[in-house]
């Protein structure tokens, strides 16, 4: 097998229609510098019809279909059997929004160990949030807004350094993989203006997201290591960007700034 | 041994003779007082052997040292009490009770307690300021730190975390205390006792740039890049929070936050 840049891994379990709309949009990309490995869980719904009709015409698509644990022990299959320097977790349901992307990815793929796009959020075919771009990844990123796993890429070499994605998770491992890297390992992270991938909800993550579950996973990350003792700072620091932001929009608007301070006098006055 | 008090010194027998009276006339004889002296020549050794006569809790040495880390990790080595305070020399016990007061405290077994230092102006003896509780975050540490000399720290913690730290000249109880309290799991208990006096003449007070660069020599040793870069952008926006706090609108901005902070969460439901 070829090295090439980038691996893209599908995981599937009885999702055809997802999938079939994952395929197509990686199938159309203009680039053919990628492999994509389709790790499906046994699928009784006709996936692997699927999978065997796009593999026909194309040499890029490995793939497999055996009964698996759970998305994240699927995942690192993928990543055992991924070829690339970095790897893009596309999973079925979500689709690449345009055909040129991965040939735009891949030109922002060296140096950093982990390359975050952004991402579109859809609900029935209708995109109701784009997440932000993300100029600089900190601590403060990863707690408030997070990284879309759909358009980040990472190097593959990561994960036979710290590890693969914890398989005792079943919603939260993509987050407590990149806690594991970018703060307990000081692996460099960048982001980058564009929107890669399109996030189908009605996926796992977001359908049980209030779930027992998943908040205990959830406290299990953000109590690692020394986050415990910098979380009530990041808490506090929200609320106060929240005051000053709303601070410098009334410095920005003159009107508003007099006539609060009309309203102060009134006030002092009663 | 419940305390022991430990006093480093090198060639600065006024502060010296300052901090051995303040310790003597300590109303409490439950404790030692460790004299680290880096070999000076100024007369320092007679005051300590003039104290020293008239008290058994006294234990000295003098002898040339690397710097006051060097002398204070020989005091920790030296002590036996249960719980260390640093009082070095030219830092003065506020009064003659602040030892029993706070041994009362240490009865529940703190890690580390501290109470309130004193900084007076030496020439008009007014009190400049007074330190007191503070919220021990890593914020905390990252912008200021907890002072040294009012603090009983329990020794068993020197053991777990290790000592100060001797290639530093002038910061290394601040990164102990990053390491410990900042990072590390150890709480500080508050008790509201003026503990001491600072001497405004310090060695901390003179290099303030050596200060700053030591401290982001080690903030950057010991913090991810991704979480240091958040606290450089959050120390600037408690800055910007702080001068917001005095501004005559502030009371009204924060109440305006209230309400669209409350009505937001009134209209979350609704679209979930």
């Amino acid at each position: 097998m070829q090295v090439k840049k980038l691996s893209i891994i599908t995981i599937n379990y009885n999702n055809v229609e997802g999938l079939r709309r994952t395929l197509e949009s990686v199938a159309a990309q203009t680039c053919r510098e990628f492999e994509h490995i389709i790790i499906d869980g046994a699928s009784t719904d006709g996936s692997v019809d699927a999978i065997k009709e796009y593999a026909k015409t194309s040499k890029n698509i490995h793939w497999v279909s055996e009964p698996d644990n759970g998305i994240y022990q699927a995942m690192n299959k993928g990543i055992q059997k991924a070829m690339g320097e970095y790897l893009l977790f596309l999973n079925s349901g979500d689709f690449l929004v345009e055909h040129d992307v991965i040939e735009r990815v891949i030109k922002q793929c060296n140096g950093a160990d982990i390359v975050s796009g952004r991402c579109n959020v859809s609900d029935k075919g209708e995109v109701v949030w784009t997440s932000p771009y993300l100029p600089q990844i900190t601590l403060y990123t990863l707690y408030s807004v997070g990284l879309p796993h759909q358009s980040t890429c990472i190097r593959k070499a990561l994960f036979e350094q710290l590890g693969y994605y914890r398989e005792d998770f079943r919603y939260n491992s993509d987050i407590e993989f990149w806690y594991r890297a970018i703060i307990f390992n000081n692996c460099t992270a960048k982001g980058i203006d564009i929107i890669v991938a399109d996030y189908n909800l009605g996926g796992i993550s977001s359908k049980e997201a209030k779930s027992k579950a998943y908040q205990k996973e959830m406290q299990e990350i953000l109590s690692m290591g020394f986050l415990p003792k910098v979380l009530p700072d990041y808490d506090q620091w929200k609320n106060e960007r929240a005051i000053l932001n709303q601070y410098a929009w009334i410095e920005s608007h003159p009107i508003i700034k007099k006539s609060l301070s009309y309203l102060r006098k009134l006030f002092k006055r009663i | 041994m419940k305390l022991s008090i430990i006093t480093i010194n090198y060639n600065n027998v006024e502060g010296l003779r300052r901090t051995l009276e303040s310790v003597a006339a300590q109303t409490c004889r439950d404790f030692e007082h460790i004299i680290i002296d880096g070999a000076s020549t100024d007369g320092s050794v007679d005051a300590i052997k003039e104290y020293a006569k008239t008290s058994t809790t006294i234990h000295w040495t003098s002898e040339p040292d690397n710097g006051i880390y060097h002398a204070m990790n020989k005091g920790i080595q030296k002590a036996t009490g249960d719980y260390v305070q640093f009082l070095s020399s030219g830092d003065v016990l506020a009064a003659s009770d602040v030892t029993v007061r706070m041994m009362t405290d240490l009865e529940n077994n703190p890690d580390i307690l501290y109470g309130n230092m004193i900084k007076k102006d030496s020439t008009t003896g007014k009190i400049i300021l007074k330190s007191g509780e503070t919220p021990c975050s890593l914020l905390t540490f990252y912008i200021g730190t907890l002072n040294h000399s009012c603090c009983y720290i329990r020794r068993e913690l020197f053991a777990q975390y290790g000592l100060y730290d001797e290639s530093l000249k002038i910061v290394s109880d601040w990164k102990w205390f990053l390491q410990v309290i900042g990072l590390g799991s150890v709480r500080p208990t508050y008790t509201n006792v003026d503990v001491t006096i600072f001497d405004a003449g310090g060695i901390s007070e003179k290099n303030i740039e050596l200060r700053n660069a030591e401290r982001r020599q080690v903030l950057e040793e010991l913090l991810p890049p991704a979480v240091l870069a958040d606290y450089d952008a959050h120390a600037f926006d408690a800055e910007q929070m702080d001068r917001l706090r005095r501004h005559h609108l502030y009371g009204l901005v924060y109440f305006l936050e209230r309400v669209l902070f409350k009505l937001e969460k009134i209209q979350y439901p609704k679209r979930g």
